[in-house]
């Protein structure tokens, strides 16, 4: 066995109340490629960011080489010759390529454009890098192309172990398969690479040792020759891997309406880039009904409720398609709330709530909410305040005082806020819920898994995304898979746990 | 105030004396007490507007402008023949209305072409100086063509004054009024919770269905009818003409006001009060104390950027939280 | 020539807006939005006034504007970048805090008499050879030391942005902040120090207005020149050229007011005054950079 390039011994590390990484051990050789593999919220890309020097872990050594090492800056893991290419570029869009690379190196002086694109362009063939044109805008190039730009840059230093975060994500599989060629070649010369993933068969195809992570455990660990898609699977998703979502007893769906309460009719949309984020999604949720999209995070769960809401129309362009609530067309945000939509959305700080006002004022926050309580335009704060002391005791946020600014709440409650304000309303005709239980206690979910049932009940549509599956399995709803923009679905009654897991990881299961 | 004794010094002058002549010179006696609300009615006006654009994420700079258009309206109403009784209310809509048009042309700028109302409003600023240059030199100069200034208003324009011998008129009143109704507009209906949620949020006003747009327009709009007011308000309420230096820079002070009364009506009522009687007590100083009253800007600047400093972060939520980048979740993939 | 003076005037009246856009310039391109170059060009013009007049030098009032203009470019740094304040309310902050000091000390100091103060001129200097061009010669090298300065600085500050080290961290800074951090630049540090070169440039503009362009001050002199700077690098599409040609446009446009005035026109000379920041409305209204600021612009960097 070779020489380990990083050891990691009971690694913790805690956000507010969430404890991301619970005591993990990890161990990466020179010259090995090593899968990090788990779900969404597992913590292997918070586990590399505390070895890459983003995060300071509360607890746990960490060795480098033998020697122990700790630190405070990524600048020091980077000239202990770790680097990271991360999920998220950390290039310049509007620099060129041999730019881009040209800072990463730490270039001084003056340079002249053509010589150091001819540089880039030789250090990218050495390294089969298939980068194009150096002189190209970052921004112009395809979502591949930045990657590899990405890993040259990570290569320009010398580099005893490299990190890759979701390489795999935006790749052809051309691409993936050219990105593997190049890994075992690094690693032939002695670099230890990391590969964090959920891909299950890229990881088994590429690596040589696994490690599972699961809450911020490791749950499973082992030569990657030992391990096969079935165990794997099973490690990464949890208990009762085989288990159905729904149970058989289900009552029966009522027959499909002719004008379904909740309607996504071939959508399509681009972002900015050109890239397609919605790829021709056709949804259809009765009266009554929930209906649950499961998919990793990115895949364009934020695009989907956006273009719900109405309010697509700023971020996204190019979007073709109809969607409709009741029957009624929806354009904009204010036509989404005359038509009965409730929204939680995904970036609760940004979309959800508004900090510096106050809770009662927040709760107040939605155009039909508005209408209805305020008479002649006026609004009596005395009166307000009283009904959303109420609504916020029902909904558990704590302090319950509705003259407090929304910032002065925890995560946690804040989420129970906007809680409190769409699912809190009078005749809803239909929800969509992104991820509402994220930063919520077990009691909590459940409530609110119970309050989304009781929508349906009095006959609201309810559409609820999420990234969690154990909150997919407590809700019993129909069960879609968005993945890269395509819905996927509706699974059949049976399928279990495991099978929608894999496809959320884009692995095709035989129906 | 360390400041303004260290340049008092500077100007050879006794710090001492050069205090007590500002507050004597303030609130000393009833005319002084005159003299500071006077000076506090354009101020708390100009504050008044400036509170309800920020408060709406509008960067209004320009209510010095939107503050000169008005008075230049006002005037023009005024001399114009037409029916005296009531002439004073046209007098003041004139004002509001042309305050209002002149910040609707940044609201322009910024919602069609997304330049920053900054700028374009400390531009409009310049030129409606020179407008108001121009007017008193040429179409509006006063009938024997002697100074540049305009012609006194047509009896019935100017605003009433209820203490026989005292120059306060009903404008003060007004002002006052209109501050208080300002914090109510904001805090109590259903288009100020839309102003200040798009003014901290926008994506998440939108998300609310509110028409962001169309609020903004609105908030640009007011905040320029109330500079415009202000600027009717001086001519029909104390000058009785309109010249060249009619504001002292009042709409570039508003900004200090209204940030130093944390954007409420109570604090920008106060703040006016104070600024006002540092002005009134300015000119008393110099004349006793031989101070410079110009010193008095530079207080404001330096309180101004004392607040900013160490307010940074009850600034960003009361102002223009969305400046910032947001912070990105991180819960743990 | 007619031309020839005309022209001469143009970059006579243009060069401290010049100077001014080309240090916003720079600070904008790491990032930060110093609306405060008013007060900054107002406190440079100052302090220009203050040297030349106590030591009867006008090298030494220009020394004294860059030193001043970099100081409060340096509270303003302090302010936004060490504390995070607000930028735009820190800016403002800093045009009031100049306007009263500057007025207050003016009346103080050198306004005794009541009279316009009269100050050393800058003296022009004579370029051998090159003043002989035909056309161009007298009107662009017979002027004084920092309009051409600022005709250096242009190209020189184009060649750094676009082809060293040193440019290519300071764009990433303005673009892309948190990428420039993952790579070790010190963000702040480059700021600041951007902020300060800023400053000395602005207050140099200052200097330019003062001991050249006239030879007096008068309290608020600047008249939002600039604003007027701030506008033309949004015009110029944040680069050197685009501010030098904006710059350049407004000060013809200035100077065309005097050309108007020698053929005796009858047009009101308030026209002219207003021309400068009607034309800027006009540059915005058409150019609207959005596109090509950087892309940071305005936003308070936080260290996680």
């Amino acid at each position: 066995m070779s020489e380990p390039v990083l050891e990691l011994v009971g690694v913790r590390k805690r956000f507010g109340a969430v404890e991301a990484l619970d005591g993990v051990d990890f161990r990466c050789d020179a010259g090995s490629i090593h899968a990090l593999l788990g779900e969404n919220g597992a913590g292997k890309s918070t586990l590399m960011q505390v070895v890459a020097g983003l995060y300071v872990p509360d607890a746990g050594d960490m060795r480098l080489g033998g020697t122990p090492v700790a630190w405070r800056s990524p600048e020091e893991a980077r000239s202990a010759g770790i680097a990271m290419v991360h999920q998220h570029f950390m290039l310049v869009p509007t620099m060129t390529v041999a730019e881009n690379v040209a800072l990463a190196r730490g270039d001084r002086g003056v340079f002249r454009s053509e010589r150091l694109a001819a540089e880039v362009a030789a250090l990218a063939s050495e390294r089969r890098l298939a980068i194009g044109d150096p002189c190209r805008v970052v921004e112009e190039l395809s979502v591949g192309e930045q990657q590899r730009v990405e890993i040259l840059k990570a290569l320009v230093a010398p580099t005893r172990l490299l990190i890759l975060d979701e390489p795999t994500a935006v790749l052809t599989p051309d691409e993936v398969q050219d990105l593997f060629a190049l890994l075992r070649e690094l690693a032939a010369a002695g670099t230890g690479i990391v590969i964090v993933t959920h891909k299950l068969s890229e990881a088994l195809s590429l690596a040589d040792r696994i490690t599972v992570l699961r809450q911020g455990r490791v749950v499973g660990c082992g030569a990657a020759t030992s391990l096969d898609q079935a165990s794997l699977a099973a490690l990464m998703v949890g208990a009762r891997p085989a288990a159905p979502l729904r149970p058989p007893q289900e009552p029966s769906l009522p027959a499909v309406e002719a004008v379904p309460a909740l309607l996504v009719d071939r959508v399509t949309a681009c972002d900015r880039r050109g890239s397609r984020v919605l790829d021709d999604v056709t949804l259809r949720v009765p009266a009554g009904t929930i209906a649950v999209i499961a998919g990793v995070e990115g895949n364009g769960q934020t695009e989907l409720v956006e273009t719900l809401a109405g309010v697509a129309g700023a971020t996204l362009r190019g979007s073709e398609g109809r969607v409709a609530i009741g029957g009624r067309t929806v354009e904009s945000a204010a036509d989404a709330r005359e038509a009965g939509l409730a929204v939680v959305p995904p970036d609760r700080r940004r979309d959800g709530i508004v900090a510096g006002l106050a809770l009662w004022e927040n709760l107040l926050l939605a155009r039909d909410e508005l209408a209805a309580s305020a008479r002649g335009g006026l609004i009596s704060p005395a009166a307000e305040r009283r009904v959303a002391e109420r609504r916020l005791v029902a909904f558990g946020v704590r302090p319950a005082d509705p003259a407090l600014p929304a910032a002065a709440l925890s995560g946690g409650n804040q989420q129970r806020v906007v809680l409190a304000r769409e699912l809190g309303r009078r005749h809803l005709a239909a929800v969509v819920a992104a991820n509402p239980t994220r930063g919520l206690d077990l009691a909590a979910t459940a409530a609110v898994h119970g309050r989304l049932r009781d929508l349906a009940r009095a006959g609201a549509a309810v559409l609820v995304l999420s990234t969690d599956l154990d909150e997919v399995e407590a809700l019993a709803g129909v069960v879609y898979v968005l993945y890269r923009g395509r819905l996927i679905g509706p699974l059949p009654t049976g399928a279990s746990r495991l099978e929608v897991g894999k496809r959320m990881a884009g692995i095709e299961v035989a129906s | 105030m360390l400041l303004a004794a260290l340049l008092a010094r500077i100007g050879g002058a006794d710090p001492v004396l050069a205090i007590r002549a500002l507050v004597l010179g303030s609130v000393g006696s009833t005319s002084n007490v005159t003299a500071t609300l006077l000076r506090a009615t354009p101020l708390l006006l100009t504050g008044a507007a400036v509170m309800l654009a920020f408060k709406s994420g509008v960067f209004n700079i320009g209510a010095e402008g939107q503050f000169l258009v008005g008075a230049l309206a006002a005037t023009v109403a005024g001399t114009m023949t037409g029916p005296e009784p009531g002439r004073w209310l046209v007098v003041l809509v004139a004002g509001a209305a042309a305050g209002g048009l002149w910040a609707t042309i940044a609201a322009g700028f910024r919602i069609g072409r997304g330049v920053n109302e900054v700028i374009t409003t400390i531009l409009l600023n310049f030129v409606a100086l020179y407008l108001v240059s121009y007017a008193v030199d040429g179409p509006l100069q006063e009938a024997s063509g002697q100074y540049p200034q305009s012609d006194p208003l047509l009896p019935g324009a100017m605003l009433w004054r209820p203490i026989a011998g005292s120059r306060l008129h009903v404008g003060v009143l007004l002002a006052v009024v209109a501050a208080l109704a300002v914090g109510a507009l904001l805090s109590r209906t259903v288009l100020g919770l839309r102003l200040r949620a798009a003014g901290t949020s926008v994506p998440a006003a939108r998300l609310a269905g509110f028409p962001v747009l169309r609020d903004l327009t609105v908030a640009f709009a007011l905040s320029g009818a109330l500079a415009g007011l202000a600027g009717a308000v001086e001519v029909a309420g104390v000058t009785g003409r309109l010249y060249e230096r009619i504001s002292p820079g009042y709409g570039y002070t508003a900004i200090a006001i209204a940030l130093l009364g944390g954007l409420r009506s109570g604090g920008v009522i106060a703040a006016a009060l104070f600024f006002a009687a540092l002005s009134s007590g300015a000119s008393a100083m110099e004349r006793s104390a031989g101070v410079s009253s110009v010193l008095v800007l530079a207080v404001q600047g330096a309180t101004l950027l004392a607040i900013a400093m160490l307010n940074v972060s009850l600034l960003r939520r009361l102002v223009a939280p969305e400046r910032q980048r947001p912070v990105e979740a991180r819960d743990g993939a | 020539m007619v031309l020839d003076s005309f022209i001469a005037a143009g970059l006579m009246l243009g060069a401290p807006i010049l100077l001014a856009a080309l240090g916003e310039l720079l600070v904008e391109r790491t990032g930060v939005l110093n609306i405060g170059v008013e007060g900054i060009m107002l406190g440079g013009a100052f302090a220009a006034a203050l040297g030349a007049f106590a030591t009867g030098s006008a090298a030494v009032g220009v020394v004294c504007a860059g030193a001043t203009g970099a100081a409060l470019a340096l509270l303003f740094a302090f302010a936004t970048v060490r504390l995070g304040a607000d930028q735009i309310i820190a800016g403002a902050a800093l045009n009031l805090l100049a306007l009263g000091v500057t007025g207050a000390l003016y009346r103080a100091l050198l306004g005794a008499t009541g009279a316009a103060l009269v100050l050393p001129t800058l003296p022009a200097l004579d370029v051998p050879l090159l003043r002989d061009l035909p056309l161009v010669g007298a009107a662009v090298f017979g002027q004084h030391a920092l309009v051409l300065l600022g005709l250096c600085l242009t190209p020189l500050i184009a060649f750094v942005l676009r082809h060293t080290g040193l440019g290519l961290r300071l764009r990433a800074i303005g673009d892309h902040p948190r990428a420039a951090a993952s790579l070790g630049l010190p963000v702040r540090a480059y700021r600041t120090a951007a902020l300060a070169v800023g400053g000395l440039l602005a207050g140099l503009g200052g200097a330019a207005l003062t001991l050249a362009a006239t030879n007096t001050f008068v309290e608020g002199m600047t008249a939002g020149r600039g604003f007027i700077a701030l506008a033309v690098v949004v015009f110029g599409r944040w680069s050197p050229w685009g501010a030098l040609g904006g710059a350049l446009l407004f000060g013809l446009a200035s100077a065309l007011q005097f050309q108007f005035q020698a053929a005796a026109l009858a047009v009101p000379y308030q026209v002219f005054l207003m021309l400068p920041y009607l034309l800027t409305l006009a540059v915005l209204l058409v150019s609207a950079g959005g596109a090509r600021a950087p892309r940071a612009l305005g936003e308070s960097y936080e260290r996680e």
